[in-house]
């Protein structure tokens, strides 16, 4: 039940994002106010910043960046947890 | 000589408020108050007390002195606004000299105090926190409506201080507790720049409610960004962070804030601006309050 409400919701998310992207793409060159259109590409950077940090999140997550991160940074095992990146002692 | 007069007038009883009004006491409570969600969460059996002092210590006092810099550098801006021309910077009750130095110093002490107390992975997060806060966040709030973004980086960060505060460790977990805090920033953030467009617009602040008069790119972001936090907020429980009592109230919690983002965005009025940015502030402790409440232990 809690994985089904985890992905609805964030497929709610990502559908939205979508049809404001979809809009600002529809939308582009129309305007000959050029400051308009800086504008729309200043809220197109607004809009994909959650979709990469949830993106990031997922790699994270599914571990891509764990045996990258401890190899590049210590080559030691993590400290807490398996997604564990272990810097430095205290 | 202006120094030596300075920490006189900082001595003097009557001074000492001026100078806790140049940290932002309240935002710097919410601070230490994330980082501790932030700690208890990444704790593993018993709290280490002395460890979690000197992490609130180190935390608190770098969040003071990032606020009392970010009011040295918005002093002439900050004259210009309602909301903010009584601070005492502009208002002159606080000399210049004397607010960098008690800035400087709160920085420098809080930093040391993370790095020689707790660890040096808290120590950089810290200083990283300050530098994007005071150097980045505070000049770009001229230039572009971007600055909100940049700015709810350092915003996002306390709790990942606590986190490594505790374990030492950058861990998905600590980014998921940063994902939460920085989605939740944006339709908070959006609902004061809505409710202060016009105090905003005065400062010369580029604002995303001031560059967008009519209302309508704000409203899709207060959407987006509350949409987001929905699902994000839902991570603690299904990485087994919180239990299921966490997971069924933060939907809940998740479901109203986008309720209330919609409203605003719909209505796009002050009056439902504030009735969000009143339920950010609601929503916020009592989403970290619920995940340390059903804390799983591992």
């Amino acid at each position: 039940m809690k994985p089904a409400v985890f992905w609805l919701a964030g497929t709610g998310f990502f559908a939205y994002q979508v049809i404001v992207l979809a809009r600002l793409l529809a939308e582009r060159g129309r305007s000959a106010n050029p400051a308009e259109e800086q504008e729309r590409g200043v809220e197109m950077v607004w809009t994909l910043v959650p979709a990469a940090l949830i993106a990031a999140l997922a790699l994270m997550l599914s571990g891509f960046t764990d045996g990258a991160w401890s190899q590049s940074r210590t080559g030691d095992t993590p400290l807490v947890g398996p997604r564990a990146i272990r810097i430095d002692g205290p | 000589m202006k120094v030596q007069r300075g920490l006189a007038i900082a001595g003097s009883p009557a001074r000492v408020g001026e100078f806790v009004e140049l940290t932002k006491p309240r935002i710097t409570f919410m601070v230490m108050v994330t980082a501790a969600a932030g700690f208890y969460l990444a704790s593993i059996g018993r709290l280490d007390a002395a460890l979690f002092l000197h992490t609130m210590l180190g935390t608190g006092l770098v969040a003071a002195g990032a606020s009392c810099l970010n009011q040295i550098v918005e002093r002439e801006t900050d004259a210009r606004m309602d909301r903010t021309r009584a601070r005492p910077l502009p208002a002159g009750r606080v000399e210049l000299l004397p607010a960098t130095v008690f800035g400087t110093a709160l920085s420098l002490l809080g930093t040391l105090e993370l790095l020689l107390a707790v660890n040096r992975t808290t120590a950089l997060i810290g200083l990283a926190t300050l530098a994007l806060y005071v150097a980045l966040y505070t000049p770009l709030k001229r230039l572009t409506s971007l600055c909100t973004v940049v700015g709810a980086i350092p915003g996002a960060l306390p709790p990942v201080m606590g986190w490594t505060g505790a374990s030492n460790a950058l861990s998905a977990e600590a980014w998921v507790l940063f994902a939460i805090l920085f989605l939740w920033q944006m339709p908070h953030f959006l609902a004061i720049a809505v409710a202060y467009r016009d105090d905003y617009a005065r400062g010369g602040h580029a604002m995303l409610p001031v560059v967008d008069p009519g209302g309508i790119r704000t409203a899709r972001q207060t959407i987006l960004y509350s949409a987001a936090l929905l699902p994000v907020s839902l991570l603690p429980s299904i990485l087994q962070m919180s239990g299921d009592a966490y997971f069924w109230g933060a939907l809940v919690l998740g479901a109203v804030f986008v309720a209330f983002g919609v409203a605003s965005a719909r209505d796009r009025s002050v009056a439902s601006a504030r009735r969000l940015l009143r339920y950010s502030v609601v929503y916020l402790p009592l989403l970290l309050a619920l995940m340390a409440l059903d804390k799983v232990t591992p």
